[in-house]
């Protein structure tokens, strides 16, 4: 998912509406950019099948 | 020069000297090198005359004087200090409550008889690799000024460094005790996930924060461990274990197994760091290189569990104080909080993938080596960093090799190495262009067993491989250190 991508674009602005902030132009594109470094990362392992076993671990405990 | 919590502690028990003439150094230390590497916040002089004063009338009056009696210390500006804001780095706290009382590791420091000066420089919120804060300033690296300190307990690992302080208190998420003591050439640990309690430490995210000692010799950083050791209820997290105490001069078990962790910890080195962890593994007798095939796909998961819990806990803030955050990391923080659930429940399956994963290499040897950070410090200002002929974002990259590790909880000694030196002298290799710089080696273990981390660095210490080392830079020029 490129920086620039327009899903990336289109879903912050949403986000941003729905988590209520208010920023300006310069601002959304400013986090969209951090968004699209995120989702490339999330992007290595979203879809990775993963054993049953793997559950969530809220709080880490070693 | 560097400093001994133990030797001061010694000479203050045996009335060598005054607490009140430590802290009197510990002033003149402090106003000779802060202006220039900018490791404090704030300085309590009050706290600190009260503190020592306490510690010398309880031997005048011939009373027992516990392990670090008049050690001068400083903690992370995120630790809460009884009377005064946390600010957490930012200016955006200014206007919150005073604590009530101070952290439980700070009191616990403080019942062993250390003198609390103040608090020191960090990223704002602790989202960050380099102490570069916007609105306090950067935290120069005390071996070459023009270069950062790491972070993002980068005003801890300098203070220790540049002998402000014997000791000094930073937090982990990522890496954020391990990269500054990596950049800044001191020990640092990274307990295991919930072994030293976090309650009244400002939060990043909860399912990854730790706190930690940063020292300038092994036996300092057990004697901070052991201190700060104890079960606390108030943290949800903390193990509800008894002190199990590391002591001086930990030995280094007989057949103890080690192996150097390859693959991404290789790919994302440079010729320092994977030298340093080299010569590590020689002196430990590393027999072989293991892989740890979720290694990346773990540092990908703590990557997007921070940025969703810190997110979560700046989202009402940032949408109303946006202005106030620092602007190298608010639009990070705000991109974390708005980060999709499946992706956060996917990454913590994967957390527990890759925990399994490596467990099952603990199982085979007994340490694991990689480097704390790719490269050596980079300068102040950096946009980029160059590994392996590719650049990538510093400040989001510096901690990448210490990204998986604390996001499986595992217990990490970070050890000071000087790649650039002859390792016979301890001068500069012939013919180096640039002054000598320290980085540091992880040394991992199996959870809880921090004991042999810190048996490991100290046979390193031993041996001469690792060091801390005076730094000549406190009139910001940049020599090779020399051999303390």
């Amino acid at each position: 998912m490129p920086n620039g991508d327009v899903r990336i674009q289109a879903y912050v602005r949403a986000a941003l509406a729905l988590q209520g902030y208010a920023l300006d132009e310069a601002q959304a594109g400013a986090v969209a950019e951090q968004f699209a470094r995120v989702a490339l990362i999330a992007g290595t392992f979203v879809d990775e099948p993963l054993p049953p076993g793997a559950d969530p671990l809220p709080v880490f405990r070693p | 020069m560097t400093w001994s919590a133990i030797r001061i502690a010694a000479d203050v028990r045996s009335g060598a000297r005054r607490a009140l003439d430590v802290l009197e150094e510990a002033r003149s230390r402090i106003r000779a090198r802060d202006p220039l590497l900018n490791c404090f916040r704030a300085v309590d002089w009050s706290r600190a005359e009260r503190e020592a004063t306490a510690i010398d009338t309880q031997r005048a009056h011939g009373l027992p004087l516990p392990a670090l009696a008049g050690v001068p210390y400083a903690v992370k500006d995120l630790f809460d200090i009884a009377g005064q804001v946390n600010r957490a780095g930012g200016i955006v706290n200014d206007g919150n409550a005073a604590a009530p009382s101070d952290a439980f590791v700070v009191a616990r420091l403080q019942a062993a008889g250390a003198v609390l000066l103040g608090t020191l420089n960090m990223d704002e919120h602790a989202y960050g690799f380099t102490t570069e804060n916007t609105h306090t300033g950067a935290t120069r690296n005390p071996h070459d000024p023009r270069c950062v300190a790491g972070g993002s307990s980068g005003g801890s690992a300098a203070a220790v460094a540049s002998g402000m302080v014997p000791l000094a208190l930073g937090t982990d998420t990522n890496g954020s005790i391990r990269v500054p003591a990596s950049l800044c050439g001191v020990f640092g640990l990274k307990p295991t996930y919930g072994r030293l309690s976090r309650s009244g430490v400002f939060p990043f995210a909860h399912s990854l924060d730790h706190v930690g000692p940063f020292a300038a010799s092994v036996d300092d950083l057990a004697a901070a461990y052991d201190t700060l050791q104890g079960p606390d209820g108030a943290d949800p997290a903390c193990a509800q274990r008894p002190v199990e105490a590391v002591g001086a001069a930990p030995a280094l078990p007989a057949g103890v197994r080690v192996a150097v962790l390859g693959g991404w910890f290789t790919e994302w080195a440079d010729d320092a760091a994977r030298e340093a962890v080299r010569r590590v593994g020689d002196s430990l007798g590393a027999q072989q290189t293991v892989l740890w095939p979720l290694a990346q796909g773990a540092r990908s998961a703590a990557f997007v569990i921070t940025g969703a819990e810190g997110g979560a806990l700046h989202r009402p803030r940032l949408r109303t104080n946006y202005a106030q955050f620092e602007p190298l990391s608010r639009d990070r923080l705000i991109a974390g909080s708005l980060i999709p659930a499946d992706w956060v429940v996917q990454a913590q399956r994967l957390r527990r993938a890759a925990y399994a994963q490596i467990l099952q290499l603990l199982g085979e040897v007994d340490l694991l080596l990689a480097p704390a950070t790719p490269v050596c410090a980079p300068r102040i200002g950096s946009d980029d960093i160059l590994i392996n002929g590719r650049s990538i974002a510093a400040r989001a990259s510096l901690g990448m090799l210490t990204q998986p590790i604390s996001c499986v909880g595992l217990p990490v000694c970070t050890v000071p190495v000087w790649p650039g030196e002859d390792t016979d002298s301890g001068l500069a290799a012939p013919g180096a262009q640039a002054p000598a710089m320290p980085i540091g080696v992880q040394l991992v273990a199996a959870p809880w067993r921090e004991d042999l981390c810190l048996a490991a660095a100290a046979h390193l210490e031993r041996c001469g491989i690792c060091a801390v080392r005076t730094p000549t830079a406190e009139t910001g020029s940049s020599v090779a250190p020399t051999r303390r």
